[in-house]
């Protein structure tokens, strides 16, 4: 299946990689392994250390959020279109960071 | 001339200050590393980098060094656990080894990881990670992490760490075995028959000169210890209570020590927001509060773990920063001070060095 993964700017500015890739696989983890191994500085921007999507980063398969997040297992098909986000951060995150500095 | 470089950390990004003038006055860099939550930074004196841990809302924890005064950046390798579980949210502190290329950096949720070639790559040492204690390791609210390291600098084998809600740990043979350092310390979040096993240290200094002189600010007292933490004596008569976060040392004095006591762990502010230093020079005997400069009344902030720092330089040089983006400095020990910035992200970590005789001077 050819997939054409968009990288969304927020991450183009930390990573030198083309707006547009067109990568094969049939699952959301297989398009993303594709990406990676063509850009590998990717990885830890977009997966943890245990290979799941970060807490802060979302995928959407032609409009539709993932639901896998730790398996990236959502089937994709010829054609699709995979978009790499990140997420509206900040509200409960920074209530943690704040709670982190002063504990 | 004596000169210093100070890295003010705050939660959106580095500021490089470089003194002049006998540090009376300071030349800023713009904000470096903007958009990133910069934990902490470090000048490495054996390469003349400045070393970045930075952490991003969506993109993770990163490492990052500058070689020129922050003119370029680079992204070297991060700490990564393998076991496909953890994942490092933080990186709390980096520090030298004492061997050329050793780093150590100091990781949440609670860890050590070690490189042995500058950064590019890094392991975790899991003998600190599986300690027996490590199983009565509870995370408070700000995560458990281990976020001071001292690397004995004439004896690479000699490190001892210590970290919120874990405790002290000291390894004599460069990180294969670990002992805890916890008797005497009290815990009060903890069982009386746990009290051993997880104190909460705020803040752990092993003096560069003196091996076994130990000081650390815990969230229930301040310590020294004379025998690398074997046993604690606690310093804390004269002090106005036993909460607070920083440690400073003075290198060239052992039985020097400073901390800046907070009002509980509920307030969480200078007692009466009247903001001061405590110095002792008796190793803890007696202590004398140093506010010249400061702001004796409303002052409603904190001086965070890693925000009070000492440059090396004669007559001392020290800096605290504060969660309300104030930066103040000090060239005479601490008996004076002048606020050097304001309007500043919270500050997170500021430290320190003398530039006469480094690379970078």
């Amino acid at each position: 299946m050819s997939v054409e993964i968009r990288m969304a700017k927020g991450l183009r500015v930390h990573v030198d990689v083309p707006e547009r890739v067109d990568v094969i696989g049939s699952t959301a983890r297989e398009a993303v392994d594709a990406l990676i191994v063509a850009h590998p500085s990717l990885q830890r921007f977009v997966l943890d250390d245990a290979r799941r999507l970060r807490q802060h980063v979302n995928i959407y398969i032609n409009n539709e959020l993932i639901h896998d997040r730790r398996d990236l297992s959502d089937p994709v098909a010829d054609g699709d279109q995979l978009h790499i986000l990140p997420a509206v951060s900040g509200g409960a995150r920074a209530i943690e960071y704040i709670q982190r500095g002063l504990i | 001339m004596t000169e210093a470089g100070l890295l003010v950390s705050t939660r959106k990004g580095l500021i490089i200050g470089r003194s002049s003038n006998e540090r009376t006055d300071w030349e800023w860099s713009d904000l470096q590393r903007s958009g990133w939550i910069v934990d902490y930074s470090m000048f490495d004196a054996r390469t003349g980098k400045i070393w970045c841990a930075a952490n991003h809302w969506q993109w993770g924890p990163r490492l990052h060094y500058t070689s020129d005064w922050g003119e370029t950046w680079n992204e070297t390798g991060t700490p990564v656990f393998t076991d496909g579980e953890r994942t490092v949210e933080a990186i709390w502190t980096v520090e030298p080894g004492a061997v050329d290329g050793s780093l150590y950096a100091g990781i949440m949720p609670a860890a050590l990881f070690m490189s042995a070639d500058d950064g590019e790559t890094w392991e975790e040492v899991r003998s600190l990670t599986e300690h027996p204690y490590s199983k009565y390791w509870v995370p408070g609210a700000a995560g458990m992490m281990f976020h001071h390291i001292s690397v004995d600098p004439g004896d690479p084998r000699r490190i001892i760490v210590g970290g919120s809600s874990t405790g002290v740990y000291a390894s004599y043979d460069g990180g294969q075995t670990w002992a805890a350092r916890n008797k005497g310390i009290r815990s009060d979040h903890l069982p009386p028959e746990m009290q051993e096993f997880a104190p909460c240290v705020h803040s752990l200094i092993a003096h560069p000169t003196q091996r076994g002189r130990l000081w650390q600010q815990t969230h229930f007292g301040q310590y020294r210890s004379d025998d690398d933490g074997q046993s604690w004596i606690n310093v804390g008569n004269g002090l106005p209570g036993a909460f607070g976060f920083p440690t400073a040392i003075d290198p060239r004095n052992p039985d020097a020590c400073y901390f800046v006591p907070h009002d509980s762990d509920q307030a969480r502010m200078p007692y009466g927001a009247s903001l001061a230093v405590y110095r002792t020079r008796d190793a803890g005997d007696t202590w004398e509060r140093l506010s010249e400069g400061l702001p004796q009344s409303g002052f409603f902030q904190t001086v965070y773990r890693h925000a009070l720092g000492q440059d090396g330089c004669d007559p001392l040089g020290l800096y605290f920063g504060s969660s309300g983006g104030e930066l103040y400095g000090s060239i005479d020990a601490g008996d004076s001070w002048t606020l050097l910035r304001e309007h500043l992200a919270p500050i997170t970590a500021v430290r320190a060095w003398p530039l006469n005789g480094t690379d970078s001077d």
